[in-house]
């Protein structure tokens, strides 16, 4: 959900556009981080950890991005450019809308920019000529939700596709359907039509529809910390012993874990795509070094084994983790 | 609107016979196959039900403004903006129960009034007036949510008497299907019993000839709009009470299921003919359609297919019923 495909939903809401805050040409020993709004918690966490990084690194840097998911796609792109013509020392650009960012990234790589891609773009950034990549698999973090949930006894899971004919979801519930599988159960995924995305009652009553119809399933995978709140429900409606796993994070889905409801949430980590951003670029600079593979940040699990530990983080440092 | 003979009265009266035996159909289709999956079971009776409740309270009067050749498109984002109102409302500024519900009602009588007069004044469709105002409110409700709380969900705890008022489960039937009949018997009394019921055929079956006979077209249609627009807020502040939670987008797919149910339920799309009870069957229809693909174990990425074949059919049977109807020359319920 936080990546591409969640930008570009919400792209689908723009109704107006807003000027885009482009900085005026100053001094290029900037590294420009070329990110999402902070409107978003998600992206604020990601800001929290590429501040952390210049900071501790000594590198002056600027966060560049939109006020806000309207008319995203293109105001993105503009500032991209932008960042492009400033010649900055170095460029670290999230690849969310692959069509109009990869282009960009081409152009910076030419220009003699270094670049390092995050987030979105694992299987393209080598070809492009960046010179790293970090961020998350959703088949890797599908597999994590899958094999934890083997090891905790399912037999017969579903995955929840709460938004339609979304790849990277789909890529999630491939991940999950394949682990389990693999663990000698069996799996599938389930569908729920676009409209009724953010229908809870649709959602818990769909959910709960699939567990009545086949009384072997023990085990929900969410991929969205709202959608596994309706999940808890459902199985609680059906009195049975089923397990529930969820990508991404939302305090009440942490309470969850707490609580026992819930068996992990599954982070793709958006502080440490900042910091590892940053600082993939700053030692570049300085000393030639970069990694050779992708660096995953995701999926990182939150299970009853730290869920303490990261709610008083949460309370210490709010919006590390990009809850809401 | 002249006496109709006693016979064809009979065939009129019976519009919500056809989505009652559709239903029926249907119904005993996914108890056969979803049967012993537990289709049939109280958790999954409540399952459809309470779907079809809160699509129902807005159906219902969807299908009156239909009945009087209106749509109102912008039930989806009334949804969602009472939602916020209560969330933003109860979580971020701390007020009671009673304001929020109170200010997400008004809001849903300034809409109701707005499309009313917008579509009074300009004389524009409904369709677009109301397609309009739905994106507008949809974007002002999630930018207020992110501008105000900075995400557009939004976590809401409450146990007083509005939790009890909305969110009460009898088993797993909630209560919402009690409001639902509550919204059906009311819709039914004022169609069939109130001068505004034959107001409101008249409406929509002929502008003209109702403006003439001194209908107060303009009024009825006020009322009905306001009356849409209350009713999917109230869907927004019972499913934010239910769900503890808000959220700006909820409630988009029920600008064209609402619609739908009332379609299937034999509500004639260009106005001036339709039932409540048969809008009562075409969300029963809608509910059991929706839900029943997942007791299958079938793939349910095929549901909106099954919904838009379903669709296609009713609409042809309630077209011949209501050729049989029409052709006698009766106008009425």
């Amino acid at each position: 959900m936080k990546t591409l495909s969640k930008l570009l939903m919400s792209a689908v809401f723009a109704i107006g556009a807003m000027g885009a805050a482009v900085a005026p040409a100053a001094a290029d020993d900037n590294i420009i981080f070329l990110s999402g709004p902070l409107t978003d918690p998600f992206f604020g966490a990601m800001k929290a950890g590429s501040d952390a990084a210049a900071k501790e690194l000594g590198v002056k840097y600027q966060y560049s991005t939109t006020p806000d998911f309207n008319d995203i796609v293109a105001l993105y792109t503009r500032l991209g450019e932008a960042a492009i013509a400033r010649k900055p020392q170095a460029l670290v650009i999230g690849d969310f809308f692959p069509d109009s960012v990869e282009p960009l990234i081409k152009k910076a790589v030419a220009a003699g920019i270094p670049t390092v891609v995050f987030n979105s773009g694992r299987t393209k950034w080598k070809e492009l000529g960046a010179i790293g990549f970090v961020g998350e698999d959703p088949t890797l973090m599908g597999k994590a939700g899958g094999e934890a949930q083997a090891k905790a006894g399912v037999k017969n899971g579903i995955c929840v596709d709460h938004v339609a004919a979304n790849p990277v979801l789909e890529q999630r519930c491939k991940g999950y359907i394949d682990a389990v599988t693999a663990a000698g159960g069996k799996a599938k995924m389930i569908t729920v039509p676009y409209e009724d995305t953010t229908n809870d009652q649709k959602l818990q009553q769909a959910i709960g529809g699939a567990l009545l119809s086949d009384k072997t399933i023990d085990g929900v995978f969410t991929l969205g910390p709202s959608v596994a709140m309706n999940a808890i429900a459902a199985v609680k409606q059906t009195g049975r012993k089923i397990t529930v796993g969820t990508t991404d994070l939302s305090t009440p889905a942490l309470e969850a874990v707490k609580a026992g409801t819930l068996l992990f949430a599954l982070d793709q980590q958006p502080f440490l795509q900042g910091y590892y951003g940053l600082q993939i670029a700053a030692q570049y600079n300085k000393y030639k070094v970069a990694p050779v593979t992708e660096v995953n940040t995701g999926p990182f699990m939150i299970d009853a084994s730290n869920v303490d530990a990261i709610l008083a983080v949460s309370k210490t440092y709010p919006g590390i983790r990009g809850a809401n | 609107m002249s006496a109709a003979p006693k016979k064809t009265l009979r065939i009129v009266n019976l519009i919500w016979l056809g989505p009652a035996i559709a239903w029926l159909v249907i119904f005993a289709f996914f108890a056969i196959v979803g049967g012993e999956n537990g289709f049939l079971t109280s958790s999954g009776t409540a399952g459809w039900l309470n779907i079809a409740a809160e699509l129902g309270i807005i159906a219902i009067p969807v299908g009156l403004l239909m009945m009087s050749g209106e749509f109102d498109l912008s039930t989806g984002s009334m949804v969602g903006a009472a939602s916020i109102i209560v969330a933003v409302g109860k979580s971020y500024y701390g007020i009671s129960s009673e304001a929020a519900i109170a200010l997400a009602l008004v809001l849903a009588i300034l809409v109701g009034t707005f499309n009313a007069t917008l579509v009074e004044r300009t004389k524009l469709p409904s369709f677009i007036v109301t397609l309009a105002s739905n994106m507008v409110l949809m974007g002002t409700a999630l930018g207020l949510s992110r501008l105000l709380a900075g995400t557009s969900t939004i976590s809401m705890k409450d146990d007083g008497w509005a939790k009890d008022a909305f969110a009460t489960k009898f088993g797993d039937f909630n209560i919402s299907i009690g409001w639902w009949i509550f919204a059906a018997v009311l819709a039914a009394w004022v169609l069939r019993r109130t001068p505004f019921g034959n107001w409101v055929l008249a409406t929509g079956g002929n502008l003209d000839g109702a403006r003439r006979a001194g209908v107060p077209v303009g009024r009825v249609k006020l009322v009905l709009f306001i009356w849409t627009a209350v009713s999917s807020a109230f869907v927004g502040v019972m499913t934010t009470f239910e769900f503890n939670q808000g959220n700006a987008t909820t409630g988009q797919g029920y600008v064209f299921q609402g619609a739908i149910a009332a379609v299937i339920g034999g509500v004639l799309i260009t106005g001036g003919f339709g039932s409540v009870l048969g809008i009562v069957f075409g969300t029963m229809i809608y509910g059991v359609v929706s839900l029943g693909l997942f007791y299958t174990g079938w793939s349910t990425d095929w549901l909106s297919t099954f919904v838009g074949a379903l669709l296609v059919i009713a609409v042809i049977t309630n077209n011949v019923v209501r050729q049989k109807a029409l052709t006698q020359g009766a106008n009425r319920k």
